[in-house]
């Protein structure tokens, strides 16, 4: 069911605001629209802007909170605000010393890391960096140089050159190494390496002994800068957690209150003339019962008006869709939300789709044993986790079952139960015209036919809901589709029980005419609302398009019902599918089975014709049903300042 | 056989676009037009450029107007063979097609430097083009800075090469040039090894290596003579890549002190023992002799082979080239005699 909806309006002096979200709006469901927008048509509203003041605090909560790494409750109602501003507050100023020499400390780490970088490809480099800078004679350049230019320098030039390079490390790109030049000619030799695009890197001379000395100094340093920052965090999260229960309670406060604040976001306010005073205008759905008891709520209160109007008060918008379905439909709604919401004046398809698609589940696997294992497992696991497929999967267990005991089958054994209808591999009718089939196969294209009569119905209905004349009377699944396919459902009924077929004046009417009028439905539509361009532009292109479409809509008649086999051929092949099993597990014969064999094919017949069947049931469900009534072009009703139910 | 079979497209079709290349009695004919509206309904009648002329006036084309649309008929010639050749063909094609990207980028390259805007024109190739390539050409040309243009260049193969020369302050364009160059043809050397074998190999390393070690000479001498670059700056811009030369001719080459000394290393160096025509005065012509005789040779052996293409192209190219030659040198007025030095060799 879709629940009834009411358009509210509501205002109140601008600085009431606050109240007014956190007394009631936070009690009622409502479905805020933007009220500038929707009242495009007033003059003289302007956007409601002013910064949230909770912000900054709740950005700081959240940090706090992801500190001590616990979750936000969900509500914190009772806290109360001032409290909750203090808190945070308070806690802020208590931890900003320890904050600050962690930044300071995180800055030191930093640098280490820079220095430790540049060093640490001359960490081969086995030799005293003071000494060096001792050396009177000789000079020597830090640095790294691509590789081709390296080549070439060995190929050429270094053989002839006063210079040894020492290579101490090679990545991809370059190598990196110290030459070391006399002091005197340094300069021709300095000119030579640069023209080899060597780059120099100068070493901090703030080190002792080897660079690799160095760089275990280093590491040092940053593991102890390290340690020192997790001390901080550890200091942190103490002071944090003393406190943590007031603080998430105080978080969610927050976060409810910035949320509340955020309401202006939605709203409109008056343009105010000299004193005049400033309104503030909400608007919104809400579901009927709850405006009125909304309506009845406010009565007392002075400041604060309301106007209730009726969901066609408001043109523009459509109202949102909130979907109401007993308890043991609910988890079905998933299907429809899937292919999109029913909009507001559709028909909800939830209780069709829940029903029809448990009792085809179960005709098309039909086994005692495996569907209560379904049901049962299905209703633990919704039970524990609440997922709602496995609510599914339970419902639809539960007609196996039922099937299972009409079938006569458990666990794939077919001689231990009395089928109490028929065995669906070996029951068989003879008809006319086309000669012995699988009982099954009869009833599913017979249920079929019966499914899409029905959605007919429902197509109509949807249609005189929404006014819309092409679709209720001369569609494919109008009333004109309706008759054409009754008619031939009641032809073939006719024809294959024997009785004597209608007079042919008959038949002409009943499918010549409808047949006409579909054929003919976008002018005859066009005619009915009285509008002038009913005429066809082209019309030659209108006769050739007409009769593609016509040949098209036979055709879709006939594959859509012919789909319905599939239920009587799964139900056929469970059959067949366990029969293979017990002929593994060599129980055929009457001998004693292998009780594992049995036990993993039931498993694996169980979870791939379970899956497989699922998915053959969704896809009669959306392609043969809900193309033919069903549009779900509506919007989720979501209520302000609520998190959405998943 | 295999080879026949395989090359017999390519190298009909190649045989038929050969018909349409300039021969020496039209360079000659060409060279004794006296005017450039004359030279160019010459070309225009000219079974090779007819298509890229078609329905342009002699008379209203600007002179750079003209070299592009000569350029444009060297894609056109490239995208023909490229739709002629079979798979392990086209592997030699995609990895000399990075050379028309080079232009591209270069002249983009150029009006940052220059501060001009610029506007390519690969309309004619612009299809294969991206097919090809991952540059964007459209995006380039409109960077205003190198810093944009290596931005944008970001997922191709030119960026780690091009970034490098970024990182360094103050690189000119001549850096970037250098470094790009510098790429493609180590790449080109690489990529040779992956991509081919057996004779298809040895025959490109004989054209490109002879091409590598002859440009390398130029550049030596170049630098030397011109710009007194010191011999380790030389040494840093040389392709590293030696076919016949050797690294003791190359270091002669490289510290020789005068043009005596140069001279007398150069002749001891293959080129030098196999063509003794080859001397600082004939370099740049010895180049284009050189290479064509190398090529011509190739094609000559295995007129079923990658060779022909390699020529081809070469051919084609270098035709391009002299045309160019040919109109500035009737612009300028310059007598027959002397134009026909610069362009028949």
């Amino acid at each position: 069911m879709i629940v009834k909806m009411k358009f509210l309006s509501i205002t109140g002096p601008q600085d009431d605001i606050d109240r007014v979200v956190e007394q009631y709006l936070s009690k009622y469901e409502i479905h805020l629209e933007n009220a500038l927008s929707n009242l495009n048509t007033v003059e003289k509203l302007r956007p409601y802007a002013e910064s949230n003041p909770y912000r900054e605090l709740l950005v700081k909560a959240k940090e706090f909170c992801r500190q001590i790494s616990s979750s936000v409750p969900d509500f914190a109602e009772s806290f109360p605000k001032e409290q909750a501003v203090e808190l945070i507050q308070s806690l802020d100023t208590q931890i900003s010393a320890i904050r600050d020499q962690k930044t300071e400390l995180q800055h030191q780490l930093e640098e280490a890391n820079t220095s430790l970088k540049k060093i640490l490809p001359f960490s081969s480099f086995d030799f005293d960096l003071h000494t060096l800078l001792g050396f009177r004679f000789i000079k020597y350049r830090f640095g790294k140089i691509a590789h081709e230019h390296y080549t070439k320098l060995q190929k050429y030039i270094y053989d002839d050159l006063d210079t040894i390079f020492c290579n101490c490390y090679a990545d991809q790109e370059y190598v990196w190494g110290v030459y070391f030049v006399p002091s005197v000619g340094a300069e021709k030799i300095d000119a030579v390496y640069s023209s080899m695009h060597f780059e120099r890197t100068h070493i901090p001379d703030d080190y002792t002994g080897t660079p690799k000395d160095a760089c275990a100094a280093l590491n040092e340093k940053i593991q102890f800068l390290e340690n020192q920052i997790s001390d901080c965090d550890k200091k942190l999260s103490e002071i944090l957690y003393k406190q943590k229960d007031q603080l998430l309670l105080a978080t969610a406060r927050l976060e409810q209150m910035s949320v509340n604040f955020d309401v202006r976001k939605l709203a409109a306010c008056t343009t105010a003339k000299k004193d005049q005073q400033v309104f503030y205008i909400l608007c919104g759905w809400m579901a009927e019962s709850d405006a009125a008891a909304f309506q009845k709520d406010i009565e007392e209160d002075e400041k604060i008006f309301c106007i209730i109007e009726d969901e066609q008060a408001n043109p523009l918008e459509q109202p949102p869709t909130k979907l109401k379905n007993p308890r043991i439909f609910k988890p079905f709604e998933m299907f429809i939300r899937m292919y999109g919401l029913p909009a507001y004046n559709e028909i909800d398809p939830t209780v069709f789709v829940a029903l029809t698609y448990a009792f085809i589940f179960g005709a098309m696997f039909g086994d005692v044993g495996q569907g209560l294992l379904l049901a049962v497992g299905g209703f633990l696991l919704y039970r524990f986790k609440k997922i709602n497929l496995a609510a599914i999967v339970s419902c639809a267990g539960v007609f196996s079952t039922i099937f299972g005991f009409l079938f006569g089958s458990i666990f794939g054994f077919e001689d231990v139960l009395k089928p109490l209808w028929l065995r669906p591999v070996n029951h068989m009718t003879t008809i006319p015209f086309i000669g012995k089939l699988n009982t099954v196969f009869i009833v599913a294209i017979a249920f079929g036919m019966i499914l899409i009569v029905i959605t007919m119905i429902f197509h109509i209905i949807n249609g005189l809901k929404s006014k819309d004349a092409e679709a209720t009377w001369f569609d494919t699944n109008g009333l004109a589709g309706l008759i054409f396919y009754s008619a031939i459902v009641l032809t073939i009924i006719l024809f294959m029980t024997g009785h004597a077929l209608p007079a042919a004046i008959v038949l002409v009417i009943m499918f010549g005419i409808p047949l006409i009028l579909i054929a003919l439905k976008e002018p005859l539509g066009k005619l009915v609302e009285k509008r002038a361009d009913y005429m066809p532009k082209q019309k030659g292109m209108f006769v050739v398009q007409t009769f593609f479409e016509l040949f098209e809509v036979l055709l879709s008649y006939f594959s859509n019902t012919l789909s319905f086999v599939r239920i009587g051929a799964f139900a056929v092949s469970h059959a067949a599918m366990m029969e293979v099993v017990l002929m593994l597990a060599g129980a055929e014969n009457g001998g004693s089975p292998n009780w594992i064999v049995i036990i993993l094919g039931n498993l694996f017949v169980c979870g791939m014709e379970g899956l497989i069947v699922g998915i053959q049931v969704l896809r009669l469900e959306y392609y043969e049903m809900f193309s033919r009534f069903y549009h779900g072009t509506g919007h989720e009703f979501q209520p302000f300042g609520k998190k959405l139910a998943k | 056989m295999g080879q026949l079979l395989a090359y017999s497209g390519t190298a009909t079709k190649i045989r038929a676009m050969h018909s349409h290349l300039f021969t020496n009695e039209e360079y000659k004919e060409l060279a004794h037009l006296s005017t450039v509206t004359e030279a160019l309904t010459y070309i225009k009648q000219h079974p090779g450029y007819s298509d890229i002329f078609q329905g342009r006036e002699e008379f209203s084309l600007h002179r750079g107007e003209i070299e592009r649309m000569l350029t444009n008929s060297i894609y056109i010639a490239f995208q023909k063979i490229y739709r002629f050749s079979s798979v392990y063909q086209r592997s030699f094609l995609s990895m000399y097609f990075p050379r028309y990207e080079l232009v591209v980028l270069k002249s983009c390259m150029r009006s940052i430097f220059d501060k001009r805007t610029f506007e390519p024109d690969v309309s004619i190739f612009q299809d294969f083009f991206n097919h090809h390539s991952k540059i964007d050409i459209s995006a380039l040309a409109s960077c205003q800075t190198m810093d944009e243009f290596i931005r944008c260049l970001k997922d191709s193969v030119y960026y780690p090469c091009l970034l490098k020369v970024s990182d360094k302050h103050s690189s000119t364009l001549w850096d970037y040039e250098m470094a790009l160059d510098l790429f493609y043809f180590t790449n080109f050397w690489k990529k040779k090894d992956q991509l081919l074998k057996g004779s298809a190999l040895k025959i490109i390393s004989e054209s490109y290596g002879t091409k590598m070690d002859l440009l390398n000479i130029d550049w030596i001498y170049r630098s030397k003579h011109f710009y007194q670059m010191s011999a380790s700056e030389i040494y840093a811009i040389l392709i590293p890549v030696h076919y016949h030369l050797k690294k003791e001719d190359i270091k002669r080459l490289v510290e020789a002190s005068d043009g005596k000394d140069f001279e007398e290393a150069l002749s001891k160096t293959y080129y030098g023992v196999h063509y003794p025509e080859y001397n600082i005065q004939s370099m740049e012509s010895m180049y284009n002799i050189i290479r064509h005789k190398v090529n011509r040779d190739n094609a000559r052996r295995d007129p079923y082979s990658i060779a022909v293409m390699i020529s081809y192209l070469f051919e084609k190219e270098h035709e391009v080239d002299r045309l160019t030659t040919a109109l500035e040198c009737i612009r300028y007025g310059i007598s027959p005699t002397e134009t026909l030095n610069y362009i028949i060799y």
